[in-house]
């Protein structure tokens, strides 16, 4: 009945968000800007980070716009910390419906391919990584006391 | 910063390797074998991730640097993880460790749990909690010297359970609990409820999705495995520690909801499984402990915890727990071969007459602890 069952879980889905963000945004930069390291990079690793990096903002949007939909329990189960999207709609609260275009223009350049994004697509998604980046380690902290 | 990145990552990956030769030397008991594959699993795959990342020809390009910090971040958590939870159960698991342990290994074939038995150690200093993730659970010290606390068990397999089968467990649950919320936020649209309500009932959103689902979906697997002794246990638990029972209630915040409004999830799953009467005799001791403590219920408390979604959620987690073939409480049978059946006469005896429960429970511990060797 400790904290920590509930936090470790929490931890989990946190930590698990932010390794997939940083790890699958690392990839689509080395190839977007012709990194050295791209060439060590496989098209199908390119592939699958586009992918899930498209379903992530596309669950965030989702979920952000609070909709009772089929579509809010897809984005849940995606395991995006509630947190995270308060953060943001608090952020965003001034231009909200803008930064969900935003979101969902960047979504839909992923899926369409490597070379079609732009510069404020990275920007919004350094941006996304870098709160999950804080949602794990604010949790962890807690989980360890530190 | 290239630099001390380099120098970050390159002691990182000296970590590891430490802390995998030490694992290799290990002369692991075979229950251990588990959590040794995974402590050894994780520790190398952190290594050999460091070690790509420092031969990378874009280490520290400023384009991927604050990446590549993140995911550095991460490897040195898990690490850390690795050390804090798995290494002193490796290192020093004993003869109580091994009993417990041997006790869950019991009751986990008994209920039909789908997963590994978790590893169970007997040293926690925070009561009982787990490491999903790890599959191990930590309890007190003395916790095998009596049967009452033994229910305390399943929560924490909940836990482990629902990080494997969260959809199963929670259903349409999700939707059903943001509905609620937008409804409730609605209400302040419509001037039935102060402006500020806004925020708070995202903050309630948040609190129920990251937090509260998980305690009270664990609640609820121990109440369907060991049935009555859940919920008479999680009167004694709070009777003995003075956390307040309505906290947290609206425009606060605790990483555990509400006592009481657990107490009502676990009458949930009792009034689904068995008749009435079970649940009335537990919420009568509830009462009287409630009354004793002179505790009283804050306004807006029940706007957090509406018994409608505490009933929406017991159906879900009931659904899941048959689905994956778990056996409930009502099933058990002799208590001499069933340990759900156990606690359940433990608890009734416990209440029946404390004065003489301890001549009772001793003869049938000794008896217990000598099957399960």
């Amino acid at each position: 009945m400790s904290d920590i069952s509930i936090l470790s879980h929490e931890y989990k889905v946190a930590s698990t968000l932010s390794q997939m963000l940083s790890q699958s945004l690392i990839l689509l930069k080395k190839a977007h800007y012709a990194l050295p390291g791209r060439e060590r990079i496989t098209s199908e690793a390119i592939t699958v980070s586009q992918r899930e990096l498209a379903d992530i903002l596309m669950a965030l949007a989702h979920m952000m716009k609070q909709e009772p939909s089929q579509k809010i329990e897809e984005a849940i189960t995606l395991q995006i910390p509630r947190v995270l999207v308060v953060r943001l709609q608090n952020e965003r609260s001034g231009d909200l419906d803008y930064y969900l275009d935003d979101l969902t223009q960047a979504a839909d350049r992923l899926r369409q391919g490597i070379d079609q994004l732009q510069e404020k697509d990275f920007a919004l998604l350094d941006h996304v990584a870098q709160e999950a980046d804080i949602q794990a380690s604010s949790v962890f902290r807690r989980m360890m006391r530190m | 910063m290239d630099k001390f990145f380099c120098g970050l990552l390159l002691s990182l990956e000296h970590r590891c390797s430490v802390l995998r030769d030490r694992l290799a030397a290990m002369q692991t008991d075979p229950v251990l074998s588990e959590q040794a594959r995974l402590a050894y699993q994780e520790v190398e795959q952190v290594r050999r991730d460091v070690q790509e990342l420092l031969t990378d020809p874009d280490l520290g390009a400023s384009i991927v640097l604050r990446n590549q910090l993140q995911r550095f971040q991460r490897w040195n958590e898990q690490i850390l993880q690795v050390e804090a939870y798995l290494f002193p159960l490796l290192e020093r698991f004993t003869e109580h460790d091994q009993k417990i342990t041997e006790l869950c290994r019991h009751l986990t074939a008994q209920i039909g749990w789908p997963l590994l038995p978790p590893l169970v150690v007997a040293c926690s200093q925070q009561y009982y909690w787990t490491q999903p993730q790890y599959n191990t659970i930590w309890v007190p010290a003395a916790e095998g010297t009596t049967l009452l606390g033994l229910p305390d068990l399943c929560h924490e397999l909940g836990h482990i359970l629902l990080l494997h089968h969260e959809a199963i467990l929670t259903g349409a649950f999700i939707q059903e609990l943001v509905a609620y919320i937008l409804q409730e936020q609605r209400r302040v649209e419509t001037q039935q409820r102060p402006p500020d309500y806004r925020a708070l009932y995202d903050q309630l959103l948040v609190q129920w999705l990251d937090e509260w689902l998980r305690e009270f979906v664990a609640d609820m697997v121990a109440t369907y495995l060991v049935g009555p002794a859940y919920g008479w246990q999680h009167v004694r638990l709070c009777s003995g520690s003075k956390r307040t029972a309505y906290h947290p209630a609206l425009e606060e915040k605790a990483v555990h909801p509400a006592d009481e409004a657990r107490l009502r999830a676990i009458l949930e799953v009792l009034n689904l499984l068995a008749p009435r009467q079970t649940g009335e005799r537990i919420k009568a001791l509830w009462d009287s402990y409630l009354a004793a403590s002179g505790e009283t219920m804050p306004p807006e408390y029940m706007v957090c915890y509406p018994d409608s979604l505490l009933a929406s959620l017991a159906a879900d987690v009931v659904a899941g727990c048959q689905t994956l073939g778990l056996q409930s409480f009502k099933l058990g049978g002799d208590a001499d071969q069933n340990l759900p059946s156990l606690f359940l006469e433990a608890w009734e005896r416990f209440l029946a007459d404390p004065q003489t429960y301890d001549q009772w429970e001793l003869p049938r511990l000794e008896a217990l602890w000598k099957t399960l060797h």
